[in-house]
């Protein structure tokens, strides 16, 4: 085995920490705790992110994951696991990953010559964003229950439905929606892709809070009309393509830069001479972090497996899963050590004097249900893992979600 | 970066699995224990106790990675540690022995000649197996003490044992032969008897004493028995994992197979990743230990994690198979005690993690290191800042 990354790849990632030193700044930084700049639509946010997010999109960043032969950069998977890597170790703002990893290459993949011409070049100069639209109230992870329709008529299509969880419809410029185009089929066969312009008249967001303190949004379809040429690839290919790349976005999901920071941090914290914990617990307190030293170690390694295996051109849906669930499962276990390790004053949060961590291990404590159930439960990560991975029989007709 | 196995290791991994599976007893009612000496004398006929003896000295001068495989094999197939034992005595030598212990000792090692070895477990150890060491007797060196607890002493000419001395507290390579004769095999727990050698058994010419070992060389040392433990561990772990899976697709309970059972699929899903996980980790050690890369808190960890997650999987092999996996006659029990008495040598879990424990317990800070990204100290603090597009307000 060897991990280590190509020549490409390692002054790919030099390049990226390289940035971050030089356009994180302590004013760039100062705006950014909190995070609650995120709840704001793009005419809210500080000048200071704003110029550092087109700093990112002048180099071409936002379309890395999108084919040199239209206008991206084509990055490999290694490699654009290694820049959302940077961005989450060191707490820098950074493109939706979704947009970037998944609707771009899609698009560039399955699109016709004129949606590619339509949307490409906004998606890699950061102007066009995408919110994605596949969650609804009765589809969550059974996603193929969705029940968001759209009618042809004339030239359009006409939407009506509602979706969940809709964490950037109130920055996005569209939304990328999964929605029923042909009732009569079963399931998974007739379901489309539509990107609808989040300015149509009938949308309305709908700000939905969250423990997290991040918020997300729901979004309300009411004859929303769209030109019918928005419906990209071929009619009722929309669960394919909103499964293609899985394996990348579950990879990111993990948040394994994320991962790192918080472990790192936790030692740092510990480290320091005023941190008031006890030389007992201490003592008990390295054993732990030994314990999870050993995990994050594994974990790093899983994740560059699976990332090599997709630059392979190979589907490695059961490496991805397990990456997925080991990573938030320990996500949630750091977060819960490090919180007890610094006792109570663990409930001072982000933007308080005294925090520990600045904040984060509370912050990621609060996180944690959403890495563990989101982009496909932990439970459904399982049974791929068990059926994919070690052809495990299924029970009758049910079958696997196969959803982000 | 290439996380697939060489094709030369591949081939090596297929030639070793047919010759053992041939090798490996039958289960079912009243079959007999597994023939150690048997099975021995046809693994030494390969030329695998030599694999990673240098070639001047008899052997085949193979990278490591090519002698954990057949090591995987052999517990997979839950048959010979000697081998181990033996391959492990060859590397100390050829490490840290004297050039005179290399000359006399690894062209006999590389030729089947059995050992049992000892490196007194982790860094976070107290000794070996025992409270044995040195001592100075007249310009001579005596063993004082016992070590207590070596596997594979049935078959073993010769004991390779790291051993502190009285007085110095260095450490020193010794090789003990031959055997005395008043060895004491005791447990079978681990189908490995474990032996006693009693320092009073042992005459001034049965004890080759080696160079003293500076630290990094005792922790090399430490850490070359550990990984081949780990080795040991996750081929073990994944013949447990196949059984299993295997077991589960067929048996039957309520009309359906227990398979299709998803909290069956969960433990098994736990059990891969817990595999996964270790093997990872300790190809990572093997990677490390065979190039200059810093390897001892790799093979700690590896070494940790292997012992766990191979502790865990074998529970929960013997909660999914139930009754059968119980009874002796299904042969899973081969497999599970070699795993439990591989998570106790070469450092104990709760050892090694002591070991990686102790940066966290005095500091100063440092990262895990990596790779590039956490070379440089953490600045600032901007807590989970995350995505966002670059449209221009």
């Amino acid at each position: 085995m060897d991990i280590s990354l190509s020549p490409r790849e390692a002054a790919w990632q030099r390049e990226v920490l390289d940035f971050l030193d030089v356009e994180l700044t302590p004013e760039l930084r100062a705006v950014l705790v909190g995070g609650g700049w995120r709840d704001t639509t793009l005419d809210d946010r500080p000048p200071e992110l704003v110029a550092f997010l087109a700093t990112m999109a002048a180099r071409g960043w936002f379309g890395m994951a999108v084919p040199e032969e239209y206008g991206g950069m084509g990055l490999s998977a290694v490699q654009q696991y290694l820049f959302f890597e940077a961005c989450d170790y060191r707490g820098a703002p950074h493109p939706d990953p979704m947009t970037t990893l998944s609707v771009g290459p899609t698009i560039a993949r399955c699109g016709t010559d004129e949606q590619r011409r339509r949307w490409l070049p906004g998606l890699v100069a950061g102007e066009v964003e995408f919110a994605l639209g596949y969650s609804e109230d009765v589809a969550g992870t059974d996603l193929a229950n969705l029940r968001c329709k759209a009618v042809l008529d004339g030239g359009h299509w006409v939407i009506n439905g509602h979706k969940m969880w809709n964490t950037n419809a109130h920055h996005a410029t569209h939304e990328w929606l999964a929605c029923r185009t042909d009732p009569d089929l079963p399931r998974h066969r007739g379901i489309s892709m539509i990107a609808v312009p989040i300015d149509s008249p009938g949308i309305a967001v709908r700000k939905v809070d969250t423990w997290g303190a991040a918020r997300t949004n729901e979004v309300t379809f009411t004859d929303v009309r769209v030109p019918a040429d928005h419906l990209i690839g071929e009619r009722g290919q929309g669960w394919n393509y909103a499964t293609t790349a899985l394996s990348l976005e579950r990879i990111g999901i993990a948040q394994i830069g994320l991962l790192r920071r918080l472990f790192d941090a936790t030692t740092a914290e510990l480290a320091r001479p005023d941190s008031g914990v006890t030389e007992s617990v201490r003592t008990v307190s390295a054993y732990r972090l030994a314990e999870l030293e050993t995990r994050v170690r594994a974990i790093r390694l899983l994740a560059m497996r699976t990332l090599w295996a997709i630059d392979q051109g190979r589907m490695p849906d059961a490496q991805a899963s397990m990456a997925k669930f080991c990573a938030t499962e320990l996500e949630a276990e750091l977060a819960t050590v490090a919180l007890e390790i610094f006792g109570e004053r663990s409930l001072l949060s982000v933007g308080e004097p005294g925090a520990p961590l600045d904040g984060l291990a509370e912050l990621v404590y609060r996180r944690v249900p959403l890495l563990r159930f989101g982009g496909g439960t932990n439970e459904i990560q399982r049974d791929i893992v068990a059926q994919r991975g070690y052809q495990l029989p299924r029970a009758g007709a049910a079958r696997t979600a196969n959803r982000t | 970066m290439e996380f697939d196995e060489a094709p030369e290791l591949r081939t090596l991994r297929e030639a070793a699995r047919g010759l053992l599976t041939g090798l490996a007893a039958p289960a079912g009612p009243g079959a007999p224990e597994p023939d150690r000496a048997a099975v021995w004398a046809a693994v030494r006929g390969q030329d695998w106790p030599g694999l990673a003896v240098p070639e001047e000295f008899g052997g085949s001068d193979a990278p490591l990675a090519a002698l954990a495989v057949v090591l995987g094999e052999c517990a997979r197939a839950a048959l010979t540690t000697t081998l181990r034992s033996t391959a492990t005595a060859g590397l100390l030598i050829t490490h840290h022995g004297s050039p005179e212990q290399r000359q006399r000792w690894l062209p006999r090692l590389a030729g089947g000649t059995a050992a049992a070895v000892t490196a007194g477990g982790a860094a976070q150890s107290g000794g070996a197996g025992g409270a044995a060491h040195l001592v100075d007797s007249g310009g001579k060196a005596l063993l004082d003490g016992e070590l207590a607890a070596l596997p594979d002493l049935d078959l073993a000419e010769l004991v390779v044992a790291v051993l502190p001395e009285s007085g110095s507290g260095r450490w020193r390579l010794c090789v003990l032969n031959p055997v005395p004769d008043q060895v004491r095999l005791r447990s079978a727990v681990s189908g490995a008897p474990l032996g006693q050698v009693r320092g009073a058994d042992l005459g001034h010419d049965q004890i080759d004493v080696g160079p003293a070992l500076d630290p990094q060389a005792r922790l090399h040392a430490i850490d070359l028995v550990a990984v081949l433990v780990a080795v040991d561990l996750v081929g073990a772990g994944e013949g447990l994992l196949a059984r299993t899976t295997q077991y589960v697709r067929t048996r039957e309970q309520f009309g359906r197979p227990l398979g299709t059972f998803q909290a069956v699929q969960h433990h098994v899903a736990n059990m891969a990743a817990n595999l996964e996980c270790a093997r990872l980790l300790v190809d990572d050690a093997l990677a490390a230990l065979d190039s200059d890369r810093a390897a001892h808190r790799a093979v700690a960890a590896a070494k940790a994690y292997a012992g766990r997650a191979a502790t865990a999987i074998s529970l929960m092999a013997h909660q999914l198979h139930g009754g059968i996996g119980y009874a002796t006659e299904s042969g899973l029990y081969r497999l599970s005690r070699r795993v439990q008495s591989d998570a106790l040598l070469g450092g104990t879990a709760t050892e090694h993690l002591q070991d990686l424990a102790e940066r966290y317990r005095s500091g100063p800070a440092r990262t895990l290191e990596l790779d590039a990204l956490d070379t440089a100290p953490l600045t600032g603090a901007a807590p989970l800042t995350g995505a966002t597009s670059a449209r221009p307000s």
